[in-house]
């Protein structure tokens, strides 16, 4: 399909096209000029010939006319009209171009009629009659009788002085339109044959400029054609092509060709260079991937084993705590119930040393409940850099979740004696999230909020605004110092706090919560002023 | 019919922890049954059939769940109450836990008090 669209729109086809139009315009041009040139030529050459010979018939019928009158008077004069009517029948005998003589006195009685002698003595009535009988002086006239033309001489007969009648010679006109004719049809023949010509000169002016054109636009495209050969050879990177073209003219498609077979060698050499390339590129492509395998099955490795290490660390740490807590619990247990109501609480020294126990197995279990916490919130934060985390994502109440929290620090807050408000805008939208985990935000903010808190209350806010619901832990504590609200969501960061009684936290905490509100694809930060209270807020995009 | 409670535990101690805290149902009649790997454990099941087993999630050789998916399957044993006690409280420990059969979920370290309460709470018992 494409190959015929190319032939068609060849160079070839242009030239050929183009020259056989120019051809064939410029022959009817010239025919059409000839041909008209002729015509006139012929025409006035006729018209010519016409009024020559209609000429030579008048001067023929006016001579032959005036004799036979003549010859007429003076047989009449004799008395010896036979004689007349012999020679004047000889003459239209003789004459091809005569067809009648007639002649009649002024009452139109026929005494000589060559083509009707039953007429002879008789009136005659015709039309042409009436006009020769009226004539005075010697006249032609030219008449229609039965289809046939007629030029009539018409010359007065006298006896002495006295005009007797007219004699008329009809000469026929017919052979005269007949040659007129004839002449007409040659001129027409003449035009076809020169227009036959003209068409057979045309074609062979055509087939032989066609083969020129041809000859001259194949040598001028089979060159291009083999170019575009080659040029298709190159996009499919076939460089042979430009080595097979023979480069014979020096005229601008021999220059084309000695260009692309100069261009064809540079893209082969280029070409060459790249698969070089390409080939050290694959290798040294195929090296790296290969390290990069290694570095990762490397870093893989190395996350099993940081996830085992973390795991076996828990379980190990984990482990002897449980024992050491839970033998604290049954030791203040027993020393509660079994020991110490057998001591002697009377003494000084011993009611001391009872105190003292008593505070310090406190001492012990806050100091153990930490370390389990410190524990879980670095599981949790190592869990969740390293993506390990499954998240539950579902459609939640915001409101749900908040009570779920305020369920765990309640007990948390009654110990602190502080108490909790909650203030839940009604009909807020649901977020999507991980139950858990957002309760572990709420709960951190809260623990965090009393901890930090000497008077109460703390808030819990949950407001819609724009596309996002805003959960805000807001307290009346210590605050958090301008340079340090930044700061406060890093792991372990240190900042500085009025308090010295209260529990220290993780610091995880809130690096913890950050992580989690960031994977929900929320935000959260501090408002706070140093001694006035914090506002902690975390924002997450509605359902 | 006094009841029993098998204890299950690698660590030496934990056992001494777990029979410490349990001492107080012991002194009412309990039976308390301790041994230190799964495969003792789950013989002593066979033999014993306790009411309550206390099944440390991760020990050498046939580990909680292997112990715990044992009782529940080839021994068929529905009704004897199965809590498991990890050193790893994953979300996906907690779901295994369950997968094989177990009724209840503990993650150490734990307070004794809260074991006591909750044997107490399974096996109908005051302390």
């Amino acid at each position: 399909m494409k190959e015929k669209k190319y032939i068609k729109r060849s160079i070839r086809w242009k030239l050929i096209s183009t020259m056989i139009g120019l051809i064939i315009g410029l022959l009817l041009t010239l025919s059409y000029i000839h041909v008209s040139t002729e015509k006139k030529n012929l025409a006035r050459e006729l018209s010519t010939l016409t009024t020559l010979m209609r000429e030579n018939l008048v001067d023929r019928g006016k001579m032959l006319s005036d004799n036979l009158a003549r010859l007429t008077e003076n047989g009449i004069a004799s008395f010896n009209l036979s004689n007349v009517t012999e020679i004047i029948t000889k003459s239209v005998n003789e004459d091809r171009e005569l067809s009648y003589a007639i002649l009649m006195d002024f009452s139109r009685k026929a005494y000589i009629h060559t083509s009707m002698q039953e007429l002879q003595q008789e009136e005659l009535v015709d039309e042409a009659a009436y006009y020769a009988a009226s004539q005075i002086t010697a006249t032609i006239n030219e008449y229609n009788k039965d289809g046939n033309t007629f030029l009539e001489f018409v010359v007065q007969i006298y006896t002495g002085t006295n005009p007797w009648g007219v004699l008329r010679l009809g000469f026929s006109l017919d052979p005269l339109n007949q040659e007129i004719a004839n002449m007409k049809n040659d001129l027409l023949d003449e035009s076809r044959k020169i227009v036959v010509w003209g068409i057979i000169i045309s074609i062979i002016f055509i087939s032989v400029g066609g083969i020129i054109v041809y000859i001259i636009s194949s040598r001028l495209s089979e060159p291009l054609i083999s170019l575009t050969e080659s040029v298709r050879g190159l996009s499919s990177e076939n460089f042979s092509f430009s080595e097979e073209i023979v480069v014979k003219s020096e005229d601008e498609v021999g220059v084309l060709a000695s260009a692309f077979i100069e261009m064809s060698k540079r893209l082969k050499w280029s070409y060459k260079e790249l698969e070089d390339y390409s080939r050290t590129l694959e290798q040294k492509v195929g090296e790296r991937t290969l390290e990069l395998r290694d570095a990762n099955s490397k870093l893989q490795e190395q996350d099993k084993m940081r996830t085992d290490f973390l795991s076996t660390v828990s379980h190990e740490i984990r482990t002897p705590l449980a024992l050491v807590l839970g033998f604290v619990r049954i030791i203040n247990m027993k020393l509660e119930k079994v020991v110490f109501p057998l001591v002697d609480v009377d003494v000084d020294k011993t009611n001391k040393a009872v105190s003292q126990i008593k505070k310090n197995i406190g001492i012990i279990k806050l100091e153990g409940d930490r370390l389990t916490d410190l524990i879980d919130d670095i599981l949790d934060i190592s869990k969740m850099e390293a993506k390990k985390v499954d998240w539950h994502m579902e459609n939640l109440s915001v409101s749900n979740i908040i009570g779920r929290a305020l369920e765990v620090t309640n007990s948390f807050s009654e110990m602190y004696k502080l108490e909790i408000v909650e203030d839940i805008e009604d009909g807020l939208p649901e977020v999507v999230g991980d139950s858990d985990k957002l309760k572990q935000v709420v709960i951190n903010l809260i623990s965090n909020a009393v901890k930090f808190t000497e008077e109460g209350p703390v808030i819990c806010k949950a407001r819609k605004i724009n596309s996002e619901v805003m959960i805000s832990v807001i307290d009346k504590g210590v605050g958090v110092d301008g340079a340090d609200q930044e700061k406060i969501f890093e792991k372990f960061s240190q900042v500085k706090n009025g308090l010295k009684d209260k529990v220290k936290g993780t610091g995880l905490g809130l690096a913890i919560c950050k992580e989690i509100v960031e994977h929900h694809g929320g935000r959260i930060w501090v408002e706070s002023e140093y001694g006035k209270g914090s506002n902690f807020t975390f924002a997450l995009p509605c359902a | 019919m006094y009841k029993k409670i098998l204890i299950v535990d690698d660590e030496v101690n934990m056992r001494m922890l777990l029979k410490e805290a349990l001492e107080e149902f012991e002194e009412k009649g309990v039976e308390l049954l301790i041994v230190e790997n799964g495969s003792d454990a789950i013989e002593s099941v066979r033999a014993e059939k306790p009411d309550l087993v206390i099944l440390d999630a991760m020990m050498p050789g046939v580990n909680g769940f292997d112990v715990c998916s044992t009782i529940r399957n080839e021994l068929a044993m529905k009704d004897v109450y199965i809590l498991m006690l990890s050193a790893d409280g994953q979300e996906i420990n907690k779901q295994k836990s369950k997968n094989v059969g177990s009724d209840g979920f503990m993650t150490k370290p734990f307070d004794p008090d809260e074991i006591v309460e909750k044997v107490a709470q399974i096996l109908k018992m005051e302390i």
